[in-house]
C-alpha cells in the first residue's frame, strides 16, 4: 500500500495521457446522451456529429464556435452537429478490504483502481462524455452522477482520494443499486478485484444488460495473487474477515491457482456471454498499457478510432 | 515369519526419535510469517482443503513411522529357527547316522558315497548353532555311536573325518532302532532333529525275508515328534562285480605242485561293453628279492573279463599257481573295472610245505637203496602216495614218504608227519601204540592196513581197547582167499567170482568225504580186485564204533574211520600190499589212497582264512601273557591266551576288517599267526530303492528328502539359526523415505 495517497495528478500521469489520446471509447449500442462527440445516437443534440455552419447569433454557446472560419472569414459561424447521445460512462470501483492489497505491485490495487479510474474518465470527459462514479463495497458507498464537466472530474478525483478501502467485497449487490440509479444507457466500467461470488454478480450484471447498459469489466489482480508465489511456513490472514490459514503456501499453490482460474473462467464466462468486456490487469502493469489494451480491444469492437489518439 | 528376538533391545528407547518428525511439524507451525492475503476464498474449498490435510496427515505418518523402522533395524530384530529350540531345560539335540557299511564305497565321480556322507555330514555339523548338543551313530554291521550329546563341536568334526568306511553290511533298521533308544532317553525334552545320510541301498534298507523291519515305519514314527531328513549321497545302480570265493581246489599242496585257484565271481548291472581285470597277486608283503628258485612276489597273473565271460552275472576262474618255496604264502585276487572296491580283493594264506610227510610203519622195510620197496607190505603203497613225477611235469602228489620199521618209529619225532601208516604190522609194543596214541591224540593221523601179521585179538586188546583205542572198530579174524587162488578158483568157477573177488563200492547218498570225489575222478570202476580182508565189527558195547568209508562190492565195509582226541584213524580191512588183494594194481587204488592222504590232512589253512564275523582261534603253544594283534586298519589289540583243556588257546571275534590280521609273536608260540579275513559280499547288488517311491513314502511318513544336490550346509543353517533381519528393516527405512518422497512430489510438497 503505499504510504502516502497519490496525488491527484498521479491520476493524470502525462505519459498516461499522452498514449491515450487519440483512442476513442466506442460503446456497441446507441447511448443517449447530450455530450458532443463521435459516438452514434438516434437522438440529436448538441453532442453530435458536425453537420454544418450556421452564421451566428447571440446566446449560441460560444463553445461551438468555429475559430477556424473566424479566423478565415472574419465572420462568426456556429457548428451544427448531428444529434448524438452523450456517453454516459459510470465507472464502479470496488471500495472492499480486498482492494487495500499491494504484494507483488507498487500501487494498492485500489490506487491502480484509482489511477486508472482517473485515466479512464479523463479520456471520457476529453471525449466530451459524462462520467459517473460509484463506489462500493459490502455496499454502495458513494455515487456521482454522470456529468460531463472537468469540474466533476474533479470532483470524481477527490472522492476517490478521499476514499478508504474497507468493507467486504459485494459486487453483485451493488450492481443493483448502481443500475437503478443510472437514469439512462451508459457504459459502465466495474473496477474490482471480483473476490465474491459470481452468482450475484451475475445478477448484478445481467441487470445492467437488460437496461441496455454497456459494461467492460475490468478485473484488477496483484502479482501475488496472480501467483501465489509465497513460500515458508506461513499463516495467511485473510482481509474482509474471510479467515486465517496456516499452512506452507506452497502446499497450496496448486489449488489455489486452479480455484482462481475456475473463478476467473466463470466470470470470463459470464462477461463472453453478456458480450460484456473483461480484461484482467495486473496491478504490475504499466497503466498506459492497461488503458491502451482495454481501448484497443474496445475499438476492435467498434470498429473506429478516436481521433483522441491522433 | 515372527520375531521374536532382538539383539539390542536397549535400542527401543529410540523409538521417542519417532516423535521428531512430530515436534519438527510443531516447530514449523511456530516459526510461520504471517501474511496478509485478500484471495483466501480460493483457499477455502473445504474438499480441497481435506485433501490437502489427508496429504499432509499421510506424510507426517510416514515420516513418523521412518525414525520408528529404523530404530528396530537397529535394535536388530532376530527371528526364531524353524526348528526346535529345545526348551529351558535341555539343549537341542541333533543325531547324525552315517552309513558306512561297505556299499559306501562305492565310487561316485572322483569320490565315493561315503567321502559324499562324511561331508554331508560336516556340513550339518557346522550349520548348527553353537549350543547344539551333537550324537553321531555310525552304521557298520551294527550301529555304534562314536558321540552322545557331545556339546564340542571340534570333537564331533574329529570324529567324523577319522571314521571309515566299514567292510561289513548292516541294516539301517538297527541304526533307526539305536536313534529310537537314544532319543527315548532325552524324555519329553524338546524336540531332536535327526538326520540319516546312506546311499539307500536296497540291502540295508529293504525289508528281507530273515529281517521284516522297515526302516520308513520307524521313521515315520520318529517324525511325529522330532524332525526327521534322510540324506542321499547319491549313486546310480552302479555297476559293482565281487567276488565271493577264492580258495585252492587241492587243500593240500606242496611245493612244486600246482595249484588251482578257483575266484567266484559276481557281476550286477554289468553293462554289454563292461570289462573287469582279474588279478592274482602273491607275497606282496615280501621284500621284492629274488627267491632262489627264481620267483618274484607280486603280480602273477591277470585276467580280461567281458560280459560274456560271466553269463548270469557269475563266473568261477581258475588261476593255477605253483609255489617253488615252502612256507606261508600270502595270495590276493583283485578286480578292477566297477564301482565299489571294497568287494574287489580277496585274501588266501596256504601254508606250502616242500612236502607233506608220511611214515609208513613196515615191519618188512629194507632201507637199503638197492632193496626192492615191492618186497615190503608198503612198496605198492608208497608208489599210490608218492607217485613218481615224470621230468618236465609238475609234481602229481604233495605227499613224501617215509618207511620205517616199526623199532624206528620211536625214534622218531612224529609230529612232522601228516599221516603214519601201518602197513601189516604186528607184534604192537605198548612203547608204540602209546606213542601212537600220543600222536593222534595231538593231531595226527593213522591209517592202518591188515595183512597176515595183523592178528584180530592183538589189535582188538592193544589197538581197540574196548571203544577207547585208536581202532575203529573190532577186527574180526580173515576171510577170502589169496589172490591167486581166488583167482584159480574163479577160473574154476567163474559162477563164484562174486564170491571170491569184491571190488569197491561208496555209499549212493551222502559218501563219506574223504571218498566223495573218487568216483568221480576214476569213472570206472575197478573190476573186483579184492579177495581177503578182515572184516569188521562196527557196534560195540559201548555203542556204534566207526564210520564207514569204503565198502565192498557185497556192502561190507572195507575201511572205516573214527576220530581219536584231535585226530583221525582208518582201518583198511585189506593189505597195503598185494599179499590180500589186486586193488594196489588199479588206478582207483591210486585215487583212493590221494582222496585218503587229503582227508587225513583236512585243510590245513582253514583255521587261517576266515569271513568278517568269524572268530580267530589258535591253540598257543608257549604260554605268554599277552599277544598282540595287528589289525588291517594298523591298530593292535592286545589278546590273552585262554586255557582250553590241556591247550591254551587265543580268540579274537572283531574281525570287522578285510585284510591281513597278525599276531605279533613267534612260531614256538604259535604255528600260524597270520590270519586272511574276507568280505561278505552281502551288498554286492548296489541297487537302490526306488528314488521317487522312496521320496513319496518318506513324505507320507513327514519325513524329509534331501537329494545329492542340496546345499546341506545352508539348509541346516536356515533350519537352525538365528536369522537376523535388521537388513530388511533398512532396506523398509529405505523404501519408505522414497515413498515419502514420491508421495511429496506428487502432492506438491517438494520443489525439486
Amino acid at each position: 500500500m503505499a504510504d502516502q495517497p497519490p496525488d491527484s495528478r498521479h491520476y493524470f500521469d502525462p505519459a498516461v495521457i499522452s498514449q491515450l489520446k487519440g483512442l476513442t471509447v466506442r460503446t456497441r449500442r446507441v447511448v443517449e446522451g447530450v455530450m458532443l462527440g463521435m459516438h452514434k445516437s438516434p437522438f440529436r443534440g448538441i453532442s453530435a456529429e458536425f453537420a454544418q455552419h450556421r452564421s451566428y447569433v447571440p446566446g449560441d454557446d460560444l463553445r461551438h464556435l468555429d475559430w477556424k472560419v473566424y479566423a478565415k472569414s472574419d465572420r462568426f459561424y456556429v457548428k451544427q452537429f448531428r444529434q448524438e447521445t452523450s456517453l454516459a460512462c459510470h465507472f464502479v470501483v470496488d471500495t472492499s478490504e480486498s482492494m487495500n492489497y499491494a504484494g507483488g505491485g507498487a500501487l494498492t490495487k485500489f490506487d491502480y483502481a484509482a489511477t486508472l479510474t482517473a485515466s479512464f474518465a479523463h479520456l471520457v470527459i476529453s471525449q466530451q462524455d459524462a462520467i459517473g462514479l460509484t463506489l462500493f463495497a459490502e455496499n454502495v458507498r458513494t455515487t456521482l452522477s454522470a456529468k460531463s464537466t472537468f469540474g466533476h472530474l474533479s470532483n470524481m478525483i477527490a472522492t476517490l482520494e478521499n476514499v478508504t478501502a474497507t468493507g467486504l467485497t459485494n459486487v453483485g449487490g451493488s450492481l443493483g443499486p448502481v443500475a437503478g440509479y443510472l437514469k439512462r444507457r451508459s457504459l459502465v466500467v466495474i473496477v474490482s478485484d471480483f473476490l465474491d461470488d459470481t452468482e450475484p454478480f451475475s445478477f448484478g450484471l445481467n441487470r445492467l444488460r437488460y437496461d441496455g447498459h454497456d459494461v467492460i469489466v475490468l478485473h484488477l489482480a496483484d502479482p501475488h495473487e496472480q501467483s501465489f508465489p509465497f513460500t515458508g511456513p506461513s499463516i495467511l490472514e485473510g482481509h474482509e474477515k474471510s479467515g486465517r490459514l496456516v499452512c506452507d503456501p506452497r502446499d497450496l499453490r496448486e489449488i489455489y491457482l486452479e480455484e482462481r482460474k475456475t473463478h476467473l473462467e466463470e466470470i470470463q464466462s459470464l462477461c463472453r456471454g453478456l458480450h460484456y468486456d473483461y480484461q484482467e490487469i495486473s496491478t504490475a502493469e504499466p497503466l498506459d498499457v492497461a488503458l491502451a489494451t482495454l481501448l484497443h480491444a474496445r475499438e476492435a469492437l467498434t470498429g473506429q478510432r478516436r481521433t483522441a489518439f491522433a | 515369519m515372527m520375531i521374536n528376538e532382538l539383539l539390542n533391545p536397549w535400542m527401543l528407547i529410540a523409538l521417542t526419535a519417532m516423535a521428531i518428525p512430530l515436534i519438527i511439524e510443531w516447530l514449523f507451525r511456530r516459526r510461520r510469517k504471517q501474511i496478509p492475503f485478500p484471495a483466501m476464498r480460493y483457499l477455502m474449498n473445504p474438499k480441497k482443503r481435506r485433501r490437502v490435510r489427508i496429504q499432509d496427515l499421510i506424510l507426517l505418518l510416514i515420516r513418523t513411522v521412518v525414525p520408528g523402522v529404523l530404530v528396530i533395524a537397529l535394535a536388530r530384530p532376530l527371528l526364531r529357527p524353524e526348528a526346535g529350540r529345545g526348551t529351558d531345560q535341555a539343549l537341542r539335540h541333533v543325531v547324525i547316522v552315517l552309513d558306512g557299511t561297505y556299499s559306501m564305497g562305492q565310487s561316485i565321480g572322483q569320490t565315493t558315497a561315503f567321502e559324499v556322507g562324511k561331508t554331508m555330514a560336516q556340513d550339518i555339523v557346522r550349520g548348527l548353532p553353537k549350543d547344539t548338543l551333537v550324537s553321531l551313530i555310525y552304521l557298520g554291521n551294527r550301529p555304534e555311536v562314536l558321540k552322545d550329546r557331545a556339546a564340542d563341536r571340534d570333537s564331533v568334526h574329529d570324529a567324523i573325518s577319522r571314521i571309515k568306511v566299514s567292510d561289513m553290511s548292516g541294516r539301517m533298521a538297527d541304526a533307526v532302532e539305536a536313534v529310537e533308544k537314544m532319543l527315548a532317553a532325552d524324555g519329553s525334552k524338546g524336540s531332536a532333529e535327526v538326520y540319516l545320510i546312506s546311499d539307500l541301498q536296497r540291502s540295508t534298507w529293504s525289508a528281507t525275508p530273515e529281517d521284516q523291519r522297515d526302516p520308513k515305519a520307524s521313521l515315520a514314527r520318529l517324525a511325529r515328534q522330532h524332525g526327521m531328513f534322510v540324506l542321499d549321497t547319491g549313486g546310480a545302480n552302479a555297476f559293482n562285480a565281487y567276488l565271493t570265493r577264492f580258495e585252492p581246489k587241492e587243500k593240500v599242496t606242496a611245493v612244486g605242485m600246482e595249484n588251482r585257484y578257483e575266484v567266484d565271481i559276481e557281476a550286477k548291472n554289468m553293462p554289454a561293453n563292461g570289462k573287469l581285470w582279474l588279478t592274482l597277486f602273491a607275497d606282496e608283503d615280501k621284500a621284492a628279492t629274488t627267491s632262489p628258485a627264481g620267483q618274484k612276489p607280486g603280480k602273477l597273473i591277470t585276467r580280461e573279463l567281458i560280459a560274456a565271460d560271466l553269463p548270469g552275472g557269475r563266473a568261477t576262474i581258475v588261476l593255477p599257481h605253483t609255489f617253488v618255496e615252502p612256507g606261508e604264502h600270502l595270495l590276493r585276487v583283485e578286480l578292477e573295472g566297477d564301482g565299489l572296491a571294497t568287494d574287489n580283493q580277496r585274501y588266501y594264506l596256504a601254508n606250502v610245505p616242500a612236502n607233506v610227510e608220511v611214515l609208513i610203519i613196515d615191519p618188512k622195510h629194507d632201507a637199503a637203496p638197492t632193496a626192492d620197496p615191492l618186497v615190503s607190505n608198503s612198496g605198492q603203497l608208497r608208489n599210490a602216495i608218492a607217485p613218481r613225477t615224470p621230468p618236465g611235469f609238475d609234481r602229481l602228489s604233495p605227499f613224501a614218504v617215509t618207511v620205517r620199521r616199526s623199532d624206528e618209529v620211536l625214534q622218531l619225532n612224529l609230529e612232522r608227519f601228516a599221516v603214519v601208516v601201518m602197513a601189516n604190522v604186528g607184534n604192537l609194543s605198548d612203547a608204540l601204540v602209546s606213542r601212537l596214541e600220543q600222536y593222534v591224540g595231538d593231531g595226527g593221523n593213522v591209517m592202518i592196513f591188515v595183512g597176515d601179521a595183523v592178528t584180530p585179538y592183538e589189535y582188538n586188546t592193544k589197538l581197540l581197547k574196548s571203544g577207547k583205542g585208536l581202532l575203529p572198530c573190532e577186527l574180526e579174524p580173515a576171510l577170502g582167499l589169496m589172490p591167486a587162488d581166488a583167482l584159480s578158483k574163479m577160473k574154476a568157477a567163474p559162477d563164484k567170482a562174486a564170491e571170491l573177488l569184491h571190488g569197491l563200492a561208496y555209499a549212493a547218498s551222502d559218501p563219506h568225504p574223504a571218498v566223495a570225489n573218487v568216483r568221480q575222478m576214476t569213472r570206472q570202476p575197478a573190476p573186483p580186485s579184492i579177495s581177503r580182508r578182515m572184516p569188521f565189527k562196527l557196534h560195540g558195547k559201548t555203542g556204534e564204533l566207526g564210520r564207514p568209508v569204503v565198502y565192498l562190492s557185497n556192502k561190507q565195509p572195507l575201511a572205516c574211520e573214527r576220530t581219536f582226541g584231535q585226530g583221525k584213524v582208518l582201518l583198511v580191512g585189506t593189505s597195503a600190499d598185494a599179499s590180500w588183494n589186486y586193488l594196489v594194481y588199479t588206478s582207483e587204488y591210486l585215487v583212493l589212497v590221494q582222496e585218503l592222504m587229503r582227508w587225513f590232512v583236512g585243510e590245513p589253512d582253514r583255521g587261517v582264512n576266515l569271513q568278517i564275523g568269524q572268530s580267530i582261534q589258535q591253540p598257543v603253544l608257549l604260554s605268554s601273557q599277552y599277544l598282540l594283534l595287528r589289525r588291517p586298519d594298523f591298530t593292535k589289540v592286545r589278546l590273552a591266551p585262554l586255557p582250553q583243556g590241556n591247550l591254551w588257546r587265543v580268540t579274537y571275534d572283531q574281525t570287522d576288517r578285510q585284510g591281513i590280521y597278525e599276531v605279533d609273536t613267534s612260531a614256538e608260540v604259535m604255528s600260524r599267526r597270520r590270519f586272511a579275513v574276507n568280505l561278505v559280499a552281502t551288498e554286492g547288488d548296489l541297487t537302490r530303492v526306488e528314488p521317487e517311491a522312496f521320496q513319496r513314502e518318506l513324505d507320507r511318513a513327514g519325513v524329509h528328502y534331501w537329494g545329492p544336490d542340496k546345499a546341506i550346509r545352508r539348509a541346516v543353517e536356515s533350519r537352525h539359526s538365528i536369522k537376523e533381519y535388521a537388513w530388511l528393516f533398512l532396506w523398509g527405512v529405505l523404501g519408505l523415505l522414497a515413498i515419502e518422497t514420491l508421495l511429496a512430489t506428487r502432492f506438491g510438497r517438494r520443489r525439486i
